[in-house]
């Protein structure tokens, strides 16, 4: 810890001898929840601290050429869902980092990301409870126009400590139109190539475990006109968890192919994504746990806002899926027979991804349990399908309305963790109808229903939660208030003592730069997904204090 | 920056048969306790107790372990008169541990190497961890030899344990004093499904000495010794663990009897009373010594 203050005192002694265009800034977050007992929605284990508290500060001092900054973390204790290691408080993030004629350096902590991120990307994402961040070394550079290097070393965060490994990178990139001074030209090229390598020794008495474990990917990005195509693939060497037991240590390469392809005119704009993946769950320490995945396998679905939409959520499978993204975005012109007086938003979205053939790649002594999948072979199991069409519209000057059908199919087994044969697929149509009418200048009330009518896998051991209903009502004083509440009821519940009402409610008081909510209600235990990567989330009945401060 | 581009592809045969049992039998050992939290619904935790089996292939006596099986959505038993899943795995014990320790907001299979870690947090290790772990632990030295003497017939008898201290330590340590059960068929979760007669081994029954145990000492010299002996009553622990399954467990149904003292063994273990790390483990049949 001396080395972090340390470092706060350097960036404060500058601030004394300021210069004329240093500042700082931050922001800061609290989270505060209360936890009762509620058997009826399985709220069973008690909170002996009745309240638990998450809250975190940024701090950045900016000075020309030169900024630093620190995070100061608060868990006390953390909240119900966040791993338990959290507790405590500290500064795990702090970094120095300065520019001069082209190099770039930082030390400290930083998130990376080269390419798509398939082979590394470190990043945070609070209501996950996820933070990767690197702890090392960091230099940019750009020996000539168009070219850009980065290195890196550092070991990778894992809640108040770093995991095992160390984790050196190196990405290059090359901009075709800087590198030969091109302009005025409607294309463009952009090729990378990276690798990542971590080092962590072999103490496994039975097997050898690699102590050196690389992945390495290239990339090609070309635009041309409207349409951009993106491709990136990737190999990792083997990396087995270091187990034990035969069938456990894995140790076949893996492999990652990422295929994106978009257009996009005015009114009107469509994108495929498409991607492989086989056993490239890649980690900071060999021990397969998710607080070590140093790599990101975007999901191949669209991210919902709207609660039932986002029930059954897709999780990627780093170890093996296939599968696409499809988005059609139309924009009917003002005026015209379907676009009304102000236009008409349409989105169209389809997305789907199975298995791979064969399952994951696997490879050690035992023959029989030996296969390779070859690219992108498509396997027979359904993991997730998502198809949904959206209609944006402004009705007159005050109301607007907002529109959704999804038909969802949801593999519970797979996405959850289950056994196989528990839940099985779920299958799901959900409609949701946003409506917003300005009453007056400032107030404006917003209505949202929501329908989900589900249907229980026939071969499954186990049935799903049903059916559910769900209606929030939304009432805001631009810009210094707003109140809502909302209910969602399981009213299809196979189980009559679980058809419940969790009912929300949340009021709001912004004033500047601070926002203050307040809530209090039920949450049903569920998922809960950012970018496809998710958490199980406990089950609640409590009061909520959200403040957030920014200078 | 360039150097690292190396890495080491491995060509099979992956598995290489070290034998790190060359150890001289005439001195004391050191052995460590592995404590792995698991449940009978939790699909995971068989290829826990399959790392388990491995690790014992690996070190022998060395590695000693119990599982236990604390309350969760994995343990919760179902009511007595149903098929399957009716037997309550769930003692005072565990709670206790797992209210210190928290291995089950960690998620299970989750499980301790001498509870290393435990104060910064870093004590919660999955399967994968574990071989690391115990290799670390097993090449610290042995600070204390304790000897198991067991008289039990027809679930009455005694356990005595002798203690003996062998280096210069000044800190507190306590012993605590546990039986664990082997070859207990009931049902478990496996990745493929449901097994009705699962083989449960080395599950934690009961602390003789409670779950925090007896302190030994604060000051000790090379040689210092320590003994006490205690009177067991499989049927008064068995009532015990059932009251406390009917009385203070979620749908507790009081189904945890059937002991069979033939497949028990006593486990003994002393650990740091500050930071609760265990320094040194024994164990030995329960009867027929």
């Amino acid at each position: 810890m001396k080395r972090i203050y340390s470092l706060i005192f350097i960036g404060f002694s500058t601030v004394l001898f300021s210069q004329e265009n240093s500042f700082i800034s931050g922001n800061f977050e609290t989270n505060l929840q209360s936890y009762f007992i509620d058997s009826s929605i399985g709220a069973n284990e008690p909170t002996p601290e009745i309240i638990l508290n998450n809250a975190y500060l940024n701090l950045l001092y900016n000075n020309g050429n030169f900024s630093s900054g620190i995070r100061y973390e608060s868990y006390l204790n953390p909240l119900k869902g966040y791993d338990s290691q959290y507790k405590g408080n500290g500064i795990p993030f702090r970094f120095a980092n300065y520019n001069s004629d082209g190099l770039e350096i930082t030390v400290g902590n930083y998130y990376e990301q080269f390419g798509s991120g398939i082979i590394l990307r470190t990043y945070e994402d609070k209501g996950l409870g996820h933070d990767n961040s690197l702890d090392g070394i960091r230099l940019k550079f750009e020996p000539i126009n168009g070219v850009y290097l980065t290195g890196l070393i550092g070991k990778s965060r894992t809640y108040f400590d770093y995991s095992e490994g160390i984790i050196r990178g190196a990405d290059i990139e090359f901009i075709a139109d800087e590198l030969l001074n091109i302009e005025d030209v409607n294309y463009s090229l952009i090729l990378g190539s990276s690798i990542v390598s971590r080092f962590q020794s072999d103490n496994n008495p039975s097997f050898i475990l690699p102590e050196n474990v690389a992945a390495i990917s290239s990339r090609i990005n070309f635009n041309l006109g409207n349409l951009n195509y993106y491709a990136e693939y990737a190999n990792k060497i083997n990396d087995p968890t270091g187990s034990l037991v035969q069938s456990e240590n894995n140790y076949a390469s893996g492999k990652a192919f990422v295929n994106n392809i978009s257009y996009s005119q005015k009114g009107f704009g469509m994108s495929f994504e498409s991607h492989y993946v086989d056993h490239m769950e890649f980690r900071s320490e060999r021990a397969q746990r998710k607080e070590y995945i140093i790599n990101y396998i975007p999901t191949l679905s669209n991210q919902h806002t709207y609660s039932l939409l986002a029930m059954y959520p897709c999780a990627t499978q780093p170890e093996g899926e296939i599968g696409f993204n499809t988005n059609i975005f139309i924009k009917i012109p003002k005026k015209s027979l379907f676009g009304g007086k102000y236009g008409t938003t349409i989105n169209l979205n389809f997305s789907r991804t199975n298995s791979i053939e064969g399952g994951t790649s696997f490879l050690n002594d035992i023959d029989s349990l030996t296969h390779e999948s070859a690219i992108y072979s498509k396997g027979e199991k359904l993991y997730f399908s998502d198809f949904n069409f959206e209609i944006n519209k402004k009705v007159n000057k005050k109301t607007k309305l907002n529109l959704v059908l999804s038909k969802q199919k949801y593999n519970k087994d797979i996405l959850e963790g289950k056994i196989e044969g528990e839940y099985g697929i779920i299958e799901s149509l959900i409609s949701v109808a946003d409506l917003s009418y300005k009453i007056k200048k400032g107030h404006t009330i917003r209505l949202e229903l929501q329908e989900m009518f589900s249907k229980d896998d026939p071969n499954a051991q186990n049935p799903s939660d049903g059916n559910w209903h769900m209606m929030l009502l939304e009432y805001t004083v631009s810009p210094n208030w707003f109140i809502s509440i909302q209910d969602m009821y399981n009213y299809g519940n196979y189980n009559e003592d679980d058809k419940l009402h969790y009912v929300n409610s949340s009021f709001g008081y912004i004033k500047g730069a601070n926002r203050f909510t307040i809530g209090y209600g039920k949450k049903r235990a569920g998922i809960f997904c950012v970018g496809g990567i998710c958490k199980t989330v406990p089950a609640s009945n409590g009061f909520t204090l959200n403040i957030v401060s920014n200078f | 920056m360039i150097g690292f581009t190396s890495c080491d592809i491995i060509e099979g045969p992956y598995y290489t048969n070290s034998n790190n049992n060359n150890i001289d039998t005439s001195l004391v050992i050191k052995k460590i306790l592995l404590e792995d939290f698991t449940g009978h619904r939790c699909s995971n935790c068989p290829s826990a107790s399959e790392e388990i089996d491995a690790l014992k292939n690996i070190y022998g006596d060395q590695v000693i372990s119990i599982a236990i099986h604390p309350h969760s959505n994995f343990s919760i038993p179902n009511p007595i008169n149903s098929n399957d899943y009716t037997y309550d795995f769930r003692t005072s014990f565990g709670e206790d541990l797992d209210d210190l320790f928290l291995m089950v907001d960690a998620g299970l299979p989750v499980g301790m190497i001498n509870r290393v870690g435990f104060n910064n947090s870093n004590h919660q290790l999955g399967k994968d961890e574990w071989a690391l772990a115990t290799d670390i632990e097993l090449n610290k030295d042995p600070v204390f030899d304790i000897i198991i003497e067991s008289s039990v017939i027809n679930g009455i008898g005694n356990v005595n344990i002798q203690v003996e201290s062998l280096s210069n330590l000044n800190q507190e340590y306590k012993i605590v004093i546990c039986l664990v059960e082997n070859n207990i068929l009931e049902w478990q979760t496996d990745e493929n499904g449901n097994i009705e007669d699962y083989v449960h081994n080395h599950v934690l029954r009961c602390m003789i000495n409670s779950t925090w145990g007896e302190s030994i000492g604060s000051n000790f010299i090379n040689g210092d010794s320590w003994e006490k002996n205690y009177s067991i009553n499989i049927t008064d622990l068995e009532n015990y663990n059932e009251s406390y399954s009917l009385n203070n467990l979620f749908m507790g149904n009081g189904n945890c009897k059937g002991w069979n003292e033939n497949n028990m063994k006593v486990v003994a273990y002393i650990y740091n009373s500050s930071n609760y790390e265990i320094v040194q483990a024994e164990q030995n049949p329960l009867t027929n010594y």
